[in-house]
């Protein structure tokens, strides 16, 4: 496999080099690095925290994938629970960021892991305030409202 | 070449209001057990829950309901085929398996020997309804809009094989239905119709059955029970009938507002899907127009009816888009999901987890839709 770099430019106008094969994990810079090669690529919409985030989990997954062919069914495990850390390890606003990093970069597998631990949050949470504290979300309900809903919904045991 | 327009004083992505198809993303990954209770988070929220397409779409949804003698199994159907026990937690049937399992409408219909039980089983909600002697044929909202005051606006209706009767939610009342036929037209007037099987189908507020005069009519019909009047009327008449003992022909709801109907003949195996062309005005029968939609003819198809004593049992089947998904038991009882596509078989998977033989199946989407509870006494004094 050729070991073409390519440069990431993040926000802050920090470059990463990257190998190719890793940034084309996701779609929108595999199209673009055919489209526009050789030049370095502007990602204004996405820090160097969270640039380096998504290139360390696209590091991790090319090497995985490119290991010999068929990977064993160990390696994948042990893939996934790398994931389960990768994201376990970030804050919760990192990780919305993350989750719209891989959303706007297109990078399947990381938008399901992001999605995934951000869903696992919400069942964590204990109520509906703890929900909204957590994702920074605005109660547009009246009390009215919340209880013709639960009235609707909640079965009495 | 930015990739993005270059905001002034940019907000970090968290700070933003997620897009509604994040948004979707992340809540189908919510388990079922938590999923409810987020309705009271915001409107925004609450909207995405009443969207069947979100319900649909959600990593935990599935599309078949197996019953076997002691195991009920859920079977997802995309991206790949996945059995799984669904476990039988009605709190009426004290972990009893129902005799029979049919899907109605946003619930499943539980038989027992002495009642019945309207169950969704991803809300975990039931109600249990004591009838000893009929079996529920049916349920049906009868309100134009399901709001919270209308929860109760459901009626059943129960059989035997010498009585109707319909129950009414509301009020917890019971009524006799002779179940004559309301027809008033010369031609249909008088004439006593059979049903084809007991299964009934929901649609805008009505029940409606394929049934028929003499077996060998060319053309069954479809009828409707109205619940206002407490009638079988003459709906329409299908495209087909039946030439053999052991033809399929199942009806079923068509994207929400119409219908479909699938036939496979005994003789050529051949598998035909009508539609009505336009949207059912369950009104008025009289216009409907049936268009065929599909029709696979692929050697070796097998029979999707078995012999006796399971002829009784028809295929399960629901369409997506170009395609249609049917499950159905081979003759030694194995169940199977066939999914075809422009006129070939894509592909046909055994389920194997289902272990007992003659499972009985149906089609069942889930839905977040509480089930019906009768008014309590207190409730219907004030």
């Amino acid at each position: 496999m050729s070991k073409k770099m390519i440069v990431l430019k993040s926000s802050e106008g920090v470059s990463f080099v990257v190998e190719e094969a890793v940034a084309r994990q996701s779609k929108i810079i595999s199209f673009l690095v055919e489209e526009f090669p050789d030049r370095e690529l502007p990602l204004t919409n996405m820090t160097s925290e969270i640039l380096r985030k998504t290139i360390e989990y696209c590091k991790k997954h090319v090497v995985e994938d490119d290991g010999g062919g068929d990977s064993s069914s160990s390696s994948s495990g042990d893939l996934k629970e790398w994931d389960v850390k990768f994201v376990a390890e970030i804050d919760q606003p990192r990780l919305m960021d993350l989750l719209m990093a891989a959303n706007y970069l297109d990078i399947p597998s990381l938008l399901d892991v992001t999605c995934q631990k951000v869903a696992d949050t919400i069942a964590a949470c204990n109520d509906e305030k703890e929900i909204r504290a957590t994702f920074n979300i605005e109660n547009d309900f009246t009390e009215e409202e919340v209880e013709a809903i639960r009235m609707e919904n909640q079965y009495p045991i | 070449m930015d990739l993005t327009k270059t905001k002034q004083k940019k907000k970090a992505a968290h700070e933003e209001q997620l897009p509604w198809e994040l948004l979707e993303e992340i809540l189908s990954r919510v388990p079922l057990k938590s999923l409810v209770r987020l309705r009271v988070v915001c409107k925004r929220w609450n909207v995405i829950l009443d969207d069947k397409r979100f319900i649909n779409n959600h990593k935990e949804t599935f599309r078949f309901i197996l019953k076997t003698k002691s195991k009920i199994y859920s079977v997802s159907i995309d991206p790949k085929i996945v059995v799984r026990e669904l476990p039988c937690d009605i709190p009426d049937l004290e972990c009893q398996i129902p005799t029979t399992l049919v899907d109605c409408d946003e619930f499943l219909i539980c038989n027992m020997d002495d009642g019945a039980a309207v169950w969704n089983p991803w809300l975990k909600q039931s109600t249990w309804i004591r009838q000893p002697r009929f079996s529920l044929e049916g349920i049906c909202y009868n309100g134009s809009n399901r709001t919270s005051d209308q929860v109760s606006l459901y009626k059943t209706i129960w059989a035997n094989c010498t009585e109707w009767r319909i129950h009414d939610f509301a009020f917890g009342t019971w009524k006799r239905s002779n179940f004559n036929s309301g027809d008033s037209n010369q031609r249909e007037k008088g004439r006593r119709k059979n049903l084809h099987s007991d299964m009934s189908v929901s649609l805008n507020g009505s029940l409606f059955w394929i049934a028929y005069v003499d077996e060998t009519d060319p053309l069954y019909l479809l009828g409707r029970f109205n619940f206002s009047k407490e009638r079988f009327y003459t709906f329409c008449y299908l495209p087909c009938g039946m030439s053999h003992s052991r033809d399929a022909l199942v009806l079923r709801v068509f994207k929400g507002d119409r219908f479909s109907v699938l036939k496979q003949c005994y003789v050529t195996k051949k598998v035909e899907i009508w539609v009505t062309k336009n949207k059912v005005n369950v009104e008025n029968g009289s216009d409907v127009v049936w268009v065929s939609f599909m029709t696979f003819s692929i050697p070796h198809f097998p029979s999707l009816v078995q012999a006796e004593p399971y002829s009784d049992q028809q295929p399960s089947y629901y369409i997506d888009d170009k395609r249609l998904v049917m499950c159905s038991c081979d003759e030694n009882g194995q169940a199977w999901i066939y999914v075809l596509g422009e006129n070939k078989l894509i592909s046909k998977v055994h389920l194997d987890s289902v272990v007992d033989p003659w499972p009985s199946h149906c089609t069942y989407f889930p839905s977040l839709v509480p089930v019906p509870r009768e008014k309590d006494e207190a409730e219907l004094q004030v």
